[in-house]
């Protein structure tokens, strides 16, 4: 039991399309929405996370565990191949919002691309099974492993962006976030092009 | 070009040492050494990583992106690590597809030099005008990237090696681009360039 599940984590966090999907659109979730409000006074890394910040990180990572589950426990929808390019699709739309757009993209918006690259990359992530019945806890771990890799990136970028609010460090922090994103971006171009290569 | 004056300049000696290091270069220049291959995604992650490590062609034009940014300054310091990476991946995906590009190890080898030159000579160039000349050259990297690609076990790790071992050259570029805030520290910064030049030219030279 426990290593199916852990078998279907593992999957999930192979599969390029899936983990290249999750991860930009963590990195997109953190980077959206506004930030906690200014600290007055000298700035304290140890206090909390502002109200603002908190709840759209919990919307946007809602949506991706919602979105990773509901992929990993519908049927399979045919056209794996495709499914996957549709998810590299995502990424790539992620990372261009992160890295081109000058204001922030609302936290709304994240979360919805983060649910739907969720679900297409479990999608893809399961089409590496056989055809057939599978335990429930493989779709388990797979849609475990994708809101890991959403959730991660999206608190990183999320508490980054809150702990460095005083002007200098937060535009360091945002130019980061956006040279990242490009990175990122990049990436999935090159696995986008692989996918559609002629065999 | 125009030339920005910097908080020293070259000598007549240093421009020799230059010329001797340049031809030292020339005699040692062999064609691109950027072929490790692994197995598995360790070995993917790591060969990706190693190519443009392991290709002085290719090295050298990275570190010189990021130093050509701190002669330019915002916001092209941070941009031009955004649109060499991604201008690359367009170049990766053509090779990928089989795209056949003219005349790549020639325009590895120019990048080094035009590079290398645009920092040694400080040159201030439109923000426009150094996105495209960066993205230009990052063309033919990708492609020489993205030709051997498909061969790679793993190609998540093999991109995401080279793709990171890119950036983080341009970084180290920016970092040592820095060092012209201290006194003498515009002096190495275009000193670095000028080597840089110097290897382009060799390997321009063997490309010829």
């Amino acid at each position: 039991m426990q290593s199916l599940f852990l078998e279907g984590v593992l999957v999930a966090l192979r599969t390029p399309a899936a983990l290249v999907a999750a991860l930009a659109a963590g990195a997109l979730i953190g980077a959206s929405g506004r930030s906690a409000p200014a600290p007055v006074g000298p700035l304290d890394p140890t206090g909390p996370i502002g109200p603002i910040g908190a709840r759209g990180l919990a919307a946007g990572g809602g949506a991706a565990l919602a979105g990773a589950a509901l992929g990993a426990f519908v049927p399979r929808l045919a056209g794996a191949d495709a499914l996957s390019l549709v998810a590299l699709g995502a990424a790539l739309l992620a990372c261009a919002l992160i890295t081109v757009a000058r204001a922030p993209t609302g936290t709304g918006g994240a979360a919805a691309l983060g649910a739907v690259a969720a679900f297409l990359g479990a999608q893809a992530a399961l089409a590496r099974f056989l055809p057939g019945e599978l335990p429930a806890s493989v779709p388990a771990g797979v849609a475990i492993g994708l809101a890991l890799a959403t959730a991660l990136p999206a608190a990183a970028v999320r508490l980054a962006r809150d702990l460095a609010r005083t002007p200098g460090p937060a535009r360091v922090v945002g130019l980061g976030t956006r040279v990242l994103g490009s990175w990122i971006g990049a990436v999935t171009l090159l696995l986008l092009a692989l996918a559609l290569a002629p065999r | 070009m125009s030339a920005r004056t910097g908080t020293g300049a070259p000598t007549r000696a240093s421009a020799r040492t230059f010329a001797c290091v340049g031809v030292a270069l020339l005699c040692v220049a062999g064609g691109a050494a950027a072929h490790v291959e692994g197995e598995g995604t360790a070995g993917g992650f790591v060969s990706g990583l190693l190519h443009p490590l392991l290709g002085p062609d290719h090295l050298v034009a990275m570190v010189a992106v990021g130093l050509w940014g701190t002669f330019l300054g915002r916001p092209a310091i941070w941009l031009l690590p955004v649109v060499f990476p991604t201008v690359m991946a367009i170049g990766g995906a053509l090779g990928i597809a089989g795209v056949a590009l003219p005349g790549v190890e020639i325009g590895i080898a120019a990048s080094g030099l035009l590079l290398g030159l645009a920092v040694a000579l400080g040159w201030a160039a439109p923000l426009g005008v150094a996105a495209a000349l960066a993205g230009a050259f990052a063309i033919f990297h990708g492609h020489a990237h993205g030709t051997e690609l498909p061969e790679a076990a793993t190609p998540l790790a093999y991109a995401a090696g080279f793709v990171l071992c890119t950036g983080a050259l341009h970084l180290a570029g920016i970092a040592f681009g820095e060092l012209r805030r201290v006194p003498r520290g515009d002096w190495l910064v275009r000193g670095a360039g000028a080597v840089i030049a110097l290897v382009g030219a060799a390997f321009l030279v063997r490309a010829l």
